[in-house]
């Protein structure tokens, strides 16, 4: 059974397909919606041991545990000299300076703790839960040259430049494996496409250049800003002064825009939703004057993000429940825990906006529905609902380059959808394209025993926040 | 409970934007409506500080800000107590407390370079190094006082801890938006006499016999970005 794409990213020119499945990325040359065929460029499986955190840690405990040891035996053996040596005439030179008292509260207790056992490694069990290693996150440089992945098992950010021309299969060039901290939840390059701008799952934001193939120690690596929130988007952007700015996304509704490469510099925050962000973008057609985003509200926020008034930034919210509301079902139904009395509250998100820039419109994925929603969106930033596509099955995530938008499905029969982007603002399945998926199918290696053993494809509405005390 | 975790999701009241937050509430009897909050103390504990820089400084409106329940309660109870006995001089009215996590959501009440003054006495230590994060003072979080802070207003740090003092003073040190203010000026600041006697904290501390580090700095310029 093949495990369906968790990730698709189309290149500028349409011309290129990248798709993610497991730890697995793949890349497509795709031969114009004609003739209808993909032919695989090349693929990188990310093998690193899965439990490869729990070694590290590991690692660090038993060099913590042996120079523990050691000492003590130190301390041990200058006892024991000290008891011999005590008969001998005091040598006021040896005596040992007098320690002054600290009270209590002052010693810092960041002292590591005192382990008696050697410590175990503590691999899971067989009813443990499963450990994941997939691609999380897909970013492409700017200029296309380079991809940038980030992974589970490690927390690393990897980098490859891209040889098209490649014909022997290895197309993905890696330059380096960076791994940080905390598990990077998004990825964005600087607008000159020197540095990578990472953004983690703590709400801390890190920067790292492109080309250079140093790795650093992770603990040594410092934030350049950050939120006190798990971040869900970063973006780098221009401003109305000609500045470039970061414009990082939270689950605490929080949209912050600061400066780069000065972070410190908070330029202004975009208040106006209530719920998680799951995603912002900048569509082109609106010079990046306009951004849209959306999460756990059941509304979309654009924004006019560069207006010098004083909080005068939101332009609109869009409400979406009216489209969805009717589609909601069992899976959409809120925790047991956090269940109202009748057992009725249902929940949704949007879990991604994919701009189509032909047409001046914004595809939106609701979690868990099977439909698009595609809405027109002005260069002033006004957004209206122009039309539903149904699909087959519930969509994981889209892509779109200028003719051609790309859905990857939960589906294991039909996993990806062509569309046609047409001139007059529709959508249209792409004809003849039997060969083209079956190719892409044949070289997804990514295979599943079962449908257990699929990770989770859908886990944006895991971010809703439930207030306890 | 003595401590909070201030990256859980809590049941907090907090204004969508500081352009939406009502004030009214906390200062009912302050005259001027839209006056605005100058002064921050951040975690508050049990009131001291506020009370004593109200008094001091009556033409301004001071703000507690405390993340755990029953000690906001408190200062509420105290305020109110304290309101009520001074009826008479209309004393205590331009100070207040809400229960906020002032580490996720300081710009929701505070407008940019709103604050001249904020407070950060005898903060949480969180010794652990893995809890560093959790730490009121870090580079990351400066950026933020820097936002919420004018220029030229000044932040105020207070510890009986000296690691958390190195700690505090090393990240602001290094934050490009803060210059340490000279000791004589540390010296002859009144605000500093007032929080390192006038807290629940420092008190305790003093009937101990423990040291008090003080270090503020000053919120500089916005350099050329």
């Amino acid at each position: 059974m093949k495990h369906p794409f968790q990730h698709v990213l189309l290149d500028k020119t349409g011309e290129y397909f990248f798709a993610a499945a497991i730890n697995s990325v793949f890349l497509f040359k795709l031969s114009g919606s004609d003739s209808g065929d993909a032919k695989l460029l090349g693929s990188w499986t990310d093998e690193v041991d899965p439990y490869y955190t729990i070694r590290k840690h590991h690692k660090e405990l038993l060099e913590q545990y042996e120079q523990q040891q050691k000492e003590k035996k130190e301390r041990e053996e200058k006892l024991k000299k000290e008891a011999e040596g005590s008969n001998d005439t005091v040598n006021e030179n040896n005596k040992r300076e007098l320690v002054p008292e600290i009270p209590e509260e002052q010693i810092p207790t960041s002292t590591k703790q005192i382990m008696n056992k050697k410590p175990k490694l503590p691999l899971p069990g067989p009813g443990a839960p499963p450990t994941y290693t997939y691609i999380r996150d897909m970013c492409l440089s700017r200029n296309n040259r380079y991809l940038i992945v980030t992974t589970d098992n490690d927390k690393a950010v990897v980098v490859f430049e891209i040889d098209y021309s490649n014909t022997d299969g290895n197309v993905f060039k890696l330059i380096k494996r960076q791994p940080m901290s905390k598990r990077p939840s998004a990825v964005c390059t600087s607008m000159d496409d020197s540095t990578i701008i990472i953004a983690d799952k703590f709400g801390d934001v890190y920067s790292i250049p492109m080309t250079d193939p140093t790795v650093f120690d992770d603990s040594k690596l410092k934030p350049i800003l950050g939120h006190v929130s798990m971040l869900t988007c970063v973006q780098n952007a221009v401003d109305e002064e000609g500045k470039e700015v970061i414009m990082t996304a939270d689950r605490d509704e929080h949209i912050r825009i600061s400066y780069f490469p000065k972070s410190y510099v908070i330029k202004k925050i975009l208040f106006g939703h209530r719920e998680f962000i799951s995603c912002f973008v900048l569509p082109k057609w609106c010079d990046g004057k306009v951004l849209v985003s959306a999460g756990g509200d059941p509304y979309i926020c654009t924004w006019i993000w560069q207006s010098t008034g004083e909080l005068k930034e939101l332009k609109s919210k869009v409400s979406v429940e009216s489209l969805v509301k009717d589609k909601l079902n069992e899976k959409h139904l809120a925790p047991e825990k956090f269940q109202n009395e009748a057992g009725d509250l249902v929940e949704f998100c949007i879990s991604k906006i994919v701009p189509l820039n032909k047409t001046q419109q914004i595809a939106v994925i609701f979690e868990k529905i099977p439909s698009l929603f595609v809405f027109d969106l002005t260069k002033e930033g006004d957004l209206t609902f122009a039309r539903e596509y149904p699909v087959h099955s519930d969509i994981i995530t889209a892509t779109a380059s200028n003719d051609q938008f790309i859905c990857s499905f939960d589906a294991m029969d039909q996993c990806l959808q062509f569309f046609d982007i047409n001139d007059d603002k529709t959508l249209q399945v792409s004809p003849h394209t039997e060969t083209l998926l079956k190719a892409i199918d044949d070289a997804n290696d990514a295979v599943i025993g079962d449908i257990d053993e699929m990770i989770p494809l859908f886990n944006v509405y895991y971010m809703r926040k439930r207030r306890e005390h | 409970r003595a401590h909070s975790n201030p990256f859980s999701d809590h049941k907090l009241d907090y204004p969508i934007s500081p352009e939406q937050m009502d004030w009214s509430k906390l200062y009912p009897t302050d005259e001027s409506a839209d006056k605005q909050v100058t002064i921050a103390d951040i975690g508050c504990g049990y009131g001291g500080l506020l009370v004593a820089l109200a008094e001091h400084f009556p033409e301004r409106r001071i703000l507690g800000m405390e993340i755990r329940v029953q000690v906001t309660e408190y200062v509420e109870e105290r305020i109110r107590a304290l309101r009520e006995s001074h009826k008479d001089d209309a004393k205590f009215n331009n100070c207040a407390v809400i229960r906020a996590n002032s580490m996720k959501f300081l710009p929701n009440f505070f407008r940019r370079g709103q604050l001249d003054k904020m407070f950060f006495c005898f903060p949480d230590p969180h010794f652990k190094q893995r809890k560093h994060k959790a730490r009121i003072i870090t580079n990351t979080l400066l950026s933020e006082y820097a936002y919420v802070l004018k220029e030229g207003g000044i932040l105020y740090t207070i510890t009986d801890v000296f690691d958390l003092h190195e700690w505090m003073k090393k990240h602001l040190d290094e934050h490009p938006m803060f210059e340490r203010l000279s000791p004589q000026e540390e010296q002859s600041d009144v605000c500093v006499d007032i929080m390192t006697n006038a807290t629940e904290e420092g008190k305790k501390v003093s009937r101990n016999n423990g040291n008090k580090y003080i270090a503020c700095y000053t919120r500089l310029p916005n350099p050329e970005v």
